[in-house]
């Protein structure tokens, strides 16, 4: 729905999109504290962000709001019975979501330089879902592990040569796909939820041999 | 009475042209059991819900320490001073048998949403919560298997957990819905000790299939058939009266 209303938005650029012309700085009269045009820069400052939002879920996960959400999610019924207003929490959690989504969003565009309506629709949630699974669900660190491993077969699938006439990096999202399949099917919990078993191995492996 | 705690008032509930529960009042007062029987779908449970938010009534009305309470959401009577059990097991069964009492020791917290210690502090670090967990805990028995994984203790522990959530919580009037459901004998008679002690700070609504806990309880009795009240007195009169006799108790010794 945010697709359609942004498509046919003259304003935001409609169909085309929408070229950002300005440099994303931050400057202090004459003197620039942060110019994300520097590929460097942008990639610490994305990295700052990354660990800054890291570190302020995890703190939200075990204070009362995050507590309360996780009670949520099992049984709401119940927290509703023991004095949570359940409609504030979610109203809560669907916001700081929003919120993050938009920082996300700021910081794809400070990259590209260009935003269209494609950005908002199924492709780019779908995305974001299938790092998720595959980094591993109801983790943050599966969700992070997930994103580098998901742009990481990416650029080895798009980068497939041509067989017999094939080109095999063309159909990347074929590739992409049975992968995820395979790992839904194999690895539930995702690829953090399978290096945790193969280190778990291991450590059982030399306990015995002790 | 002064000291009446909750006051329902011809409470009605109808679902399409069956009334669930017709006209149905009573009083609960502090120190004091008051115990609801009747057969299967004679409107204990819908009674409850009733009482409890779960449901809106259709007619009547509900008082909670002199407060119209009628047609409010479940959490703002929960947080008016009555507490809830239930009477099929409702729980966070992945959570601790602590966990779950934190939960409800935590929703009596400030809620200073502008405080951002509130998100960034961890909920444990609240004392005020931490003690009310562990008095409901001490209180129930359950004290040595606060880390007990709530879906691995057994049927008896759970109902005990139900009561000491509903505790930690600290309300006035305690809704009770078959707390001895599934029991077995010594379970059971560990139930009616605890009850009897809760009995003096609070004023109790007992919706119960046990006869012989309810007599052994109940200071007042209200009989329900078919959505409708067709006694009410003490556990004597009840006993001795003819209608009661001929719809339920009859009933059972069959």
């Amino acid at each position: 729905m945010v697709y359609y209303l942004f498509f046919d938005n003259r304003a935001l650029g409609g169909s085309d999109g929408l070229y950002i012309n300005f440099k994303p700085t931050v400057a202090l009269g004459s003197l620039v504290l942060l110019d994300l045009d520097n590929n460097r820069s942008l990639y610490y400052l994305t990295l700052g962000m990354l660990l800054l939002v890291y570190l302020f879920l995890r703190r939200l996960l075990w204070s009362p709001f995050g507590r309360a959400l996780a009670g949520i999610r099992v049984n709401e019924h119940r927290m509703r019975a023991i004095g949570f207003g359940t409609f504030g929490h979610k109203l809560c959690a669907f916001t700081l979501a929003g919120a993050l989504a938009g920082l996300a969003g700021y910081l794809w565009g400070a990259q590209s330089g260009y935003i269209n309506p494609e950005l908002m629709g199924f492709h780019m949630s779908a995305h974001a879902i299938m790092m998720v699974i595959l980094g591993g669900m109801g983790n943050f660190a599966g969700a992070i592990v997930g994103a580098f491993t998901f742009e990481y077969i990416l650029h080895v699938l798009k980068d497939l040569p041509t067989v017999g006439g094939v080109n095999l990096g063309k159909h990347w999202q074929l590739w992409m796909g049975s992968f995820i399949v395979l790992v839904v099917l194999f690895a539930r919990r995702g690829v953090l939820g399978l290096l945790q078993r193969l280190t778990a191995g291991k450590s059982t492996g030399t306990d015995q041999h002790g | 009475m002064a000291d009446t705690l909750l006051h329902a008032e011809r409470l009605t509930k109808r679902f399409g042209g069956l009334a669930a529960v017709n006209e149905v009042s009573l009083q609960l007062w502090r120190d004091r059991i008051h115990a609801v029987i009747g057969p299967n779908g004679a409107g204990k449970s819908t009674l409850a819900n009733l009482l409890s938010g779960d449901l809106p009534p259709t007619s009547g009305r509900v008082l909670l320490g002199g407060q119209d309470i009628t047609g409010w959401s479940p959490e703002a009577i929960s947080r008016q001073g009555l507490g809830r059990s239930y009477q099929k097991t409702n729980i966070f069964l992945p959570f601790t048998v602590w966990d779950n009492v934190f939960l409800a020791a935590q929703s009596r917290d400030p809620q200073q949403p502008w405080n951002p210690l509130r998100w960034l502090r961890p909920a444990s670090a609240s004392r005020a919560a931490r003690a009310r967990c562990e008095a409901a805990l001490e209180l129930t028995g359950l004290a040595t298997r606060r880390d007990a994984i709530a879906a691995t203790t057994s049927h008896g522990e759970q109902r005990q957990l139900e009561i000491a959530m509903t505790l930690a919580t600290e309300p006035q009037v305690l809704l009770l819905d078959e707390p001895l459901a599934g029991m077995g004998q010594a379970e059971a008679e560990q139930m009616v000790a605890l009850l009897l002690r809760l009995k003096k700070d609070h004023a109790i609504l007992l919706v119960e299939h046990d006869m012989d806990a309810v007599f052994a309880l109940a200071d007042h009795l209200t009989v329900m058939v078919n959505g409708q009240v067709i006694a009410s007195g003490a556990p004597a009169e009840i006993r001795s009266d003819a209608n009661v006799q001929a719809a339920y108790l009859g009933e059972e010794a069959h």
